[in-house]
């Protein structure tokens, strides 16, 4: 399986930016996410891949051959577009052996790998069928059956599940996920939801406007956001503004300790922000004559909400709403809180994050 | 209490009209023409009342089938050739941004408020020995002696398929617009050069459109008059310029309506024949 490597390159429409400077390197059979708000140049960075694009500047390696000189016909790469792209005058079969009859295979190998293609996309009798007999999913699974007919050294999806509802999109990244690691095949694949990045990548890419934000194995990326932009886009976050006195944070009259501090030109009085995740915040009873202790705040409970298999209590403090997560499953641990009711919140320090802004 | 607007529209009145319309306009002259071509021609010039098909039976003699091929041979080729600029040219608008399309459609639909004659008579300039491509072709030492190409076949088969185009044009030119353009970048990540691309997924996807707009340019160019006389030799003379002839020189207008009968059913024909396509297809 090939290597791909993309260097320095920059794209522009006009006069809006659409990338500047991207760096990656995505490791022989891996899966990498492209992950971002629509317009941060996620699809563009596909499309120069797939040779639809040519970039300005900067250049695209295949196992250290640039592509540059390659039509997009010629690459060997399988893509799958965000509307499917299936051809509406063709069967299903047909669609699938579409590549196959350009590359000149004979029938009989054909019909051989559209029957193998169909098997492994579990619709082994939809061959006969048209194109606009097919459901949602099935639409997805053919268009990646006809990406992949040709057996591609690379395969790139455009937003794969976003024509999808919630519960068949879930099925559809894990089937998308096994089926990429049991081909091994160097995968690239656009998404503007993060559940979906977490669930397929080996490695995501947080993207905004035009540049990388950050590049990691998912749980790195959701533990450590290295910017406040991609804190808030990864998960759920509660960011507080505070004011930062030397060596720790300010919120109100409360200090926040900070384990880790990345940034060194800080100064006194600067503000800051503090991320914190809500399933790390931490609530303790407030009616023992408990005084807080560092990083703890007094707060009272504003909502409370259970949606089965996650409750989310949200507590306001020093004018803040400060959110907290917790699975029902431990409600023996937890405090049985109402709205009103007077609470500590405690933020770990070693799970908070600063940002300066 | 007064009537809504859609009241009126599904009330009886577009109806009527219509069917009111249809049969003074259409229906009546028709029935007249189809009455005159059983009537039988008097020498001189004159016509009496009677029910003789040998008007129509006159069609089957060698000279009228030859007539009838040369004018449907004719206005086929030049509704093909139509069909493949027009298609190529509406398929590169299509990829064009808004403000070249726009420039183009102006300029397409301001060629078919021209009239007739203008064209033609442009063509004749430019087909002529002295100051059209003859001259020019002369001029660059690719003939030996500057020479005309009108009257000819060759003239008139460039006319026709001019005026042909913006029709096929206005008939393409929505689905090729409407087609996603992520099915021809599909079929090139699926090995397909950008020309196999069209051939094999364009073209079969408009094919509804592209037999109407080939049906509309036939018959266009059926009933052309002005260009067959300007630009063709009496052989390259269409079923219009015969019809013509028939009832104001040679005075026979049972024969003339005859023939416009042939014109207007073969038409009417095609016109069922596009709708039921386009039924099928959509």
């Amino acid at each position: 399986m090939p290597r791909l490597q993309i260097e320095g390159v920059n794209k522009h429409f006009g006069s809006f930016t659409a990338l500047n400077d991207i760096w990656l390197d995505i490791p022989a059979g891996k899966l990498l996410c492209l992950l971002g708000p629509s317009g941060c140049g996620k699809t563009t960075i596909l499309r120069i891949i797939a040779g639809l694009e040519s970039p300005d500047s900067g250049k695209v390696l295949l196992d250290g051959n640039d592509l540059a000189i390659l039509p997009p016909h010629r690459r060997d790469i399988g893509m799958v577009f965000q509307s499917h792209a299936l051809f509406p005058h063709l069967s299903v079969a047909e669609n699938i052996s579409y590549g196959l009859r350009i590359t000149g295979i004979s029938k009989s190998e054909r019909l051989e790998r559209v029957d193998e293609l169909l098997e492994t996309i579990r619709l082994p009798d939809a061959g006969g069928k048209r194109i606009n007999q097919l459901s949602g999913g099935e639409l997805q699974r053919v268009s990646i059956a006809r990406a992949l007919a040709r057996q591609p050294r690379i395969f790139l999806l455009d937003e794969p599940t976003s024509a999808l509802d919630a519960n068949l999109r879930e099925t559809m990244q894990i089937e998308l996920r096994r089926l990429q690691q049991s081909l091994n095949i160097t995968t690239v694949v656009v998404t503007h939801d993060q559940s979906e990045a977490m669930t397929l990548a080996d490695l995501i890419v947080v993207m905004q406007a035009g540049t990388i934000e950050q590049i990691g194995p998912p749980m790195e990326i959701y533990e450590k956001p290295r910017t406040e932009f991609v804190a808030n886009f990864i998960g759920a976050t509660n960011m507080l503004n505070c004011l930062w006195d030397g060596n720790c944070a300010v919120l109100g009259n409360n200090k926040l300790n900070i384990k880790s501090i990345a940034d060194s030109s800080l100064t006194r009085g600067d503000p800051v922000k503090v991320s914190i995740r809500p399933e790390r915040v931490e609530l303790l009873a407030a009616n023992r004559g408990r005084k807080p202790d560092s990083n703890q705040l007094t707060g009272t409970v504003e909502f409370v909400r259970n949606i089965g298999n996650l409750v989310e209590i949200h507590t306001r403090c020093e004018n803040t709403s400060i959110a907290h997560t917790y699975s029902p499953q431990n409600l023996s641990t937890e405090l049985n809180l109402r709205e009103g009711d007077a609470v500590i919140v405690h933020l770990p320090a070693e799970h908070c994050l600063l940002y300066s802004k | 209490m007064k009537k809504t607007d859609s009241e009126f529209r599904s009330g009886p009145i577009p109806g009527v009209f219509a069917t009111v319309a249809l049969g003074l306009f259409f229906f009546v002259p028709f029935a007249i023409m189809l009455t005159f071509s059983f009537y039988h021609k008097i020498p001189g010039g004159l016509y009496e009342p009677a029910f003789e098909v040998d008007n129509y039976l006159r069609f089957i003699s060698p000279f009228f089938t030859q007539i009838l091929l040369i004018s449907t041979g004719l206005c086929s080729l030049a509704s093909i050739l139509a069909l493949f600029i027009g298609f190529i040219l509406t398929y590169f608008m299509s990829r064009m941004n808004k403000r070249g399309r726009t420039l183009w459609l102006i300029l397409l639909v301001s060629l078919l408020s021209l009239s007739e004659v203008i064209i033609g008579f442009s063509w004749s300039i430019l087909f002529s020995r002295t100051a059209g491509i003859g001259g020019w072709m002369y001029t660059l030492g690719l003939l030996d002696a500057p020479r005309a190409f009108a009257p000819g076949f060759g003239a008139l088969l460039t006319a026709l398929t001019f005026i042909c185009v913006p029709f096929i044009v206005l008939v393409m030119f929505p689905p090729l617009t409407r087609l996603p353009k992520e099915w021809v970048e599909s079929a090139r990540m699926l090995g397909a050069t950008p020309l196999r691309a069209v051939i094999t997924v364009v073209v079969p996807s408009v094919r509804p459109a592209l037999i109407a707009a080939f049906i509309l340019a036939f018959i266009y160019s059926l009933g052309s008059y002005v260009l067959p006389i300007m630009l063709g030799k009496p052989r390259h003379w269409t079923i219009s310029v015969h019809i013509t002839d028939q009832a104001l020189y040679q005075a026979n207008i049972p024969f003339a309506s005859a023939l416009s009968v042939f014109l207007i059913v073969t038409a009417l024909s095609l016109i069922a024949l596009i709708s039921k396509l386009q039924n099928r297809f959509t």
